[in-house]
């Protein structure tokens, strides 16, 4: 139950990102969509399922747009590990912890893809900064508030679900 | 009378003498005469011919000036006129240029086994610039075949699977294709650049001594393996100089629109 509905929702907001979402490019500039899931999911159910909630939307975005397998998995499986780590310590209507949490989080990952760049030679931090991960960083938390909105609810249908499911048994 | 007779006998011997001589002149065919009288006229016909040119100039400019502005009038017009003919004409050579290298570009393509495809995805993230197609190994689009669209390079296929590929566009950090100028024939790297990918540029490495000016056609190189030669790319938007001095930059406005990108013809490579 729980696999699969996640398991659709991180496929759906992957192909919706790569085609319909991108008319909500500003500036050539979009929102990243996955990790909002990953660090929503992960600050509601923990360390275990959001390493591996993350580490699945890495492996679709490696495989339908990455040059070969594995870093986008293993950043976003960081990711998920270390925000459910907060899972315990914090109550779930707080939205205030997402939002750093997805600060954070993006910082990360822009900061290693830009790793992948200066590997390469091109160095100009300054252009990276201000022309791409700042604004995407901004973009990215703005719409964090409302996607962990709609993950709470999706949990707490689930959650609901599995109790009655418990229940009967 | 004293002097009259003075005057008699020297004018007898001159005349004479000059007899004799024009005689002699004669007899053995020497001008001297004339030669003589040349020398005295020459200076005098030319002052006087000088003077009336002279004179006459200055009345003719006077009386000219009215024809002249009208001349200069009518000429001006069939300058103007010609000006425009002649920008007509080099549109059309540039024109009959284009259509020359499109019919060829066909002639081409003809070569090569094209197939249609759809986008159906783009690079969700703002770093790369990945595009996936529809057809795959299938449709026998496999590794290194050639994408192109509206008629210009758009990039080559990365990877692919049975039913659709991946696609490296040629405004990504990571891409480089040989290309040549068209017009120098200068060969050089172009490459995307992660600075100019949002503007939609790349970004051409070439020698300092290339002539390379603003609006210059850029198409591929008769070096690479994976693209064929001649497929157009785009036009020079900006020259920069390299900082080492060995090198310049020039800046290419590729004819594909990747903001836009929908269809896309793929070439399929008959190596394999």
């Amino acid at each position: 139950m729980r696999i699969s509905i996640i398991g659709i929702l991180l496929l759906l907001v992957h192909a919706l990102s790569a085609t319909l979402f991108q008319v909500l490019r500003i500036g050539d500039i979009a929102p990243n969509f996955l990790i909002m899931l990953i660090v929503s999911f992960a600050l509601l159910r923990g360390s275990k399922e959001g390493s591996i909630i993350g580490i699945a939307a890495g492996f679709l975005n490696d495989i339908s747009f990455g040059t070969f397998l594995g870093p986008t998995a293993a950043i976003y499986g960081i990711i998920g590990y270390i925000c459910g780590r907060f899972n315990k310590n914090f109550y779930r209507e707080n939205f205030i912890i997402p939002f750093i949490c997805t600060l954070f989080s993006s910082l990360f990952y822009s900061v290693f893809v830009m790793l992948g760049f200066i590997l390469r030679g091109k160095i100009n931090f300054i252009f990276f900064f201000k022309a791409i991960i700042i604004p995407e960083l901004i973009y990215t938390i703005t719409l964090s508030l409302v996607v962990y909105q709609f993950a709470y609810v999706i949990n707490e249908k689930i959650e609901y679900h599995e109790r009655k499911t418990r229940n009967i048994f | 009378m004293k002097f009259n007779k003075k005057f008699k006998k020297m004018g007898l011997v001159i005349g004479s003498v000059c007899i004799i001589i024009g005689v002699v002149g004669a007899r053995y065919n020497i001008p001297i005469i004339s030669t003589t009288v040349s020398y005295v006229l020459y200076p005098l016909q030319k002052s006087i011919v000088f003077i009336s040119n002279q004179s006459s100039g200055i009345v003719y400019h006077f009386k000219s000036i009215q024809a002249l502005t009208d001349e200069n009038n009518k000429l001006k017009q069939e300058n103007e006129k010609l000006v425009y003919e002649n920008s007509i004409l080099s549109e059309h050579k540039r024109e009959n240029g284009n259509l020359k290298n499109l019919l060829e570009m066909k002639q081409r393509y003809q070569e090569y086994a094209g197939a249609g495809a759809n986008v159906i995805g783009k690079e969700p993230g703002n770093w790369y610039k990945i595009f996936s197609v529809d057809k795959g190994l299938q449709h026998s689009v496999s590794e290194n075949s050639v994408i192109l669209a509206n008629g210009g390079l758009a990039g080559r296929v990365l990877s692919s699977n049975a039913i659709s590929s991946k696609v490296l566009s040629i405004i990504d950090d990571r891409s480089s294709v040989s290309a040549k100028i068209a017009r120098t024939g200068d060969t050089g790297i172009l490459r995307g650049d992660i600075e100019l990918a949002n503007r939609g540029l790349c970004k051409l490495e070439i020698n300092i001594e290339s002539e390379v000016v603003k609006g210059d056609q850029v198409i591929t190189s008769h070096l690479s393996s994976i693209y064929p030669p001649g497929i157009p790319i785009g036009l020079v938007e900006e020259i920069v100089q390299g900082k080492n001095g060995l090198t310049q930059y020039a800046y290419i406005k590729p004819i594909v629109d990747f903001k836009h990108i929908e269809q896309v013809l793929v070439i399929k490579n008959n190596d394999n």
